[in-house]
């Protein structure tokens, strides 16, 4: 009969961190050898290229007519505005698909055969998922300044401080962002759903409440993750009404919904059976 | 070693798994046989900690599943054949686990050349036949090593070859002394692959002994007679007693437990019935098997009444 001390190929209990370093490591490795993830952070980093490339020409064109407009045109504004229209959708498709993609094609009770503490599970893709994004916030940052500077770097001062600013910024935003909905995705389990819900969350209920025309409905819009985000990674400079409120507490916002979502997330997956 | 007690799981108002008591020891293939519906994979997943009983408990050494140090180290699955993302690669799928619990990476290729997937590592799971996913699996159930492995009905929708290569690794990690539970929905698999059995309909357990015994319980060899008499010979041979058993097959015939077939023409001789058809009718132990699930299959297309 087979001991119960028999070579487990160097298999040992882990304590606390060291087990949750494992889990990172190998949900690194889960979400790097999928081609989906790296579409995502393409998609991020040319989509933002791309439209700054679009934004670059027109604010060419207008200064070409009248200098007097070099002053309006702000890297920070048109950058702030990429990452709401197109970045930070890409990191809802990443986020979505790291935490749902399991549960739609059935390989998630494998994961969990080998991580049965599903809180760890979670925890592990929110901070992979969420590293992931930070990159593409910043890497997509980058890519826009250096077309933006083709561009316009003839007629424009660039403040390299302030666009580190809004490029460490809008990582953090979109890091924060995926943590959000690798919560959702993972209290929710499908891929569609998450995906719409966040797209609503982040476009479509703010831009229904400030349609509304109603004060109060307005100003509550600023309170949802997409506007209070782009508030707090533009530095207050938009260039378009988001929101009664500046500073921290657009954050603190997102955090708040990161936070919640987590919640929902984890007591979810800790009482449905898979 | 898996114990499983009392073990009941609801789904709504449906009951999957009803009140199950058995234990699976280390060393033999234990099958789990049952037809479709029957609760198997229900209890293989509250084995390992993916589904929670409405009561009762379902443990792995004596411990809940989710509540192991390592419970890779002790016990390892094959369930279906979706285990692993098709996006993924074989050796990513497998990298990635041996990641999670501290694996040795050289234990990753060990298993691969195992199973025989070797070539075959650097593609996408997406690519892989049925019978590639499945040898997937079971390089993924070895991994850790573990003393306990869990099969689902692993050989469903294999070839022959695959098939055969089931069979023999199931008999081997029985002999290495590992504890292996293989479920599966084919009497003749069975018959094949395990050396004591746990049979379960409609979540109830049926049987818990080892295959010769299920197969001497079960056997319904008998003798079947025709004759015009049939009624006189049947009360003749009823008045013999126990063990000797007759049935009207409803066909002008009788089905004749517990005689040979020379007594029962002997017998027929002495009662003045004339004979038109004696033979010997040899059971398999696939007909117990369904005669006995036959109340308890969930789905069953048609429902024959049981006599009894």
């Amino acid at each position: 009969m087979r001991g119960a001390s028999t070579g487990g190929g160097g298999v040992a209990a882990a304590a606390g961190p060291v087990a949750f370093g494992r889990e990172v490591a190998a949900e690194g490795v889960r979400q790097a050898s999928l081609r989906s993830t790296w579409w995502c952070v393409g998609a991020a980093v040319l989509g933002l290229a791309a439209f700054a490339a679009m934004m670059g020409l027109s604010s060419l064109s207008r200064i070409t007519e009248n200098a007097v407009e070099a002053d309006s045109s702000s890297f920070v504004q048109l950058l702030s505005q990429g990452h709401f229209y197109i970045v930070q959708f890409t990191v809802l498709t990443l986020a979505a698909l790291a935490a749902t993609g399991e549960f739609g094609n059935g390989s998630v009770t494998s994961t969990l055969l080998w991580t049965p503490r599903r809180g760890r599970l979670l925890a592990a893709r929110s901070v992979v998922t969420a590293g992931l994004a930070f990159v593409m916030g910043l890497g997509a940052t980058a890519a826009g300044v250096a077309v933006l500077a083709v561009f316009l770097g003839g007629y424009v001062d660039i403040d390299l401080l302030d666009l580190l600013t809004t490029g460490v910024s809008a990582g953090v935003c979109m890091a924060l962002f995926a943590v959000l909905f690798v919560g959702l995705g993972t209290a929710l389990r499908g891929t569609a759903g998450t995906i719409t819900v966040g797209f609503l969350l982040l476009l479509g209920v703010p831009l229904v409440m400030q349609l509304s025309g109603v004060r109060a409905l307005d100003d509550l819009a600023a309170l949802l993750p997409g506007l209070a985000g782009i508030e707090f990674y533009a530095g207050g400079d938009v260039g378009f009404y988001t929101s009664p409120h500046d500073g921290a507490v657009n954050v603190a916002t997102v955090a708040g919904w990161a936070a919640a979502a987590q919640i929902v997330a984890l007591a979810e997956l800790r009482v449905r059976d898979v | 070693m898996l114990t499983v007690t009392a073990l009941t799981k609801r789904y709504g108002g449906r009951t999957a798994v009803d009140d199950l008591t058995f234990t699976v020891e280390p060393g033999r293939v234990t099958g789990f046989l049952g037809p479709n519906g029957a609760g198997k994979s229900t209890t293989m997943r509250l084995l390992l900690g993916l589904a929670r009983p409405s009561s009762g408990e379902a443990l792995v050494n004596g411990r809940e599943y989710a509540r192991l140090a390592v419970p890779a180290r002790e016990a390892g699955a094959l369930l279906g054949s979706r285990a692993a993302h098709p996006g993924r690669t074989g050796r990513a799928h497998l990298v990635a686990k041996a990641l999670v619990t501290g694996v040795a990476r050289g234990r990753v290729d060990e298993v691969l050349d195992e199973v025989g997937l070797t070539e075959a590592a650097g593609r996408r799971v997406g690519g892989y036949s049925l019978g590639m996913r499945r040898r997937l699996g079971v390089a993924d159930a070895l991994l850790g090593d573990p003393g306990t492995l869990l099969f689902d009905e692993p050989v469903n929708g294999l070839d022959l070859d695959g098939v055969r290569w089931m069979r023999g690794l199931a008999r081997r990690l029985a002999d290495e002394g590992r504890t292996v539970f293989v479920s599966s929905h084919l009497m003749s698999e069975m018959e094949l692959v395990a050396d004591h059995l746990v049979v379960v309909g409609r979540g109830r357990l049926i049987a818990d002994a080892p295959l010769g015994e299920v197969i001497a319980a079960w056997s319904r060899t008998h003798v079947r007679v025709r004759s015009p008499q049939a009624g006189a010979l049947g009360a003749r041979l009823a008045r013999l007693g126990p063990p000797v058993r007759v049935e009207d097959d409803g066909d002008g015939g009788l089905r004749v437990f517990g005689l040979t077939a020379e007594a029962v023409g002997d017998h027929a001789h002495e009662a003045g019935a004339r004979v038109h058809g004696l033979r010997v009718a040899e059971a398999s132990l696939e007909e117990a098997y369904l005669e006995l699930t036959d109340e308890t299959v969930e789905f069953g297309a048609h429902g024959r009444e049981s006599a009894a």
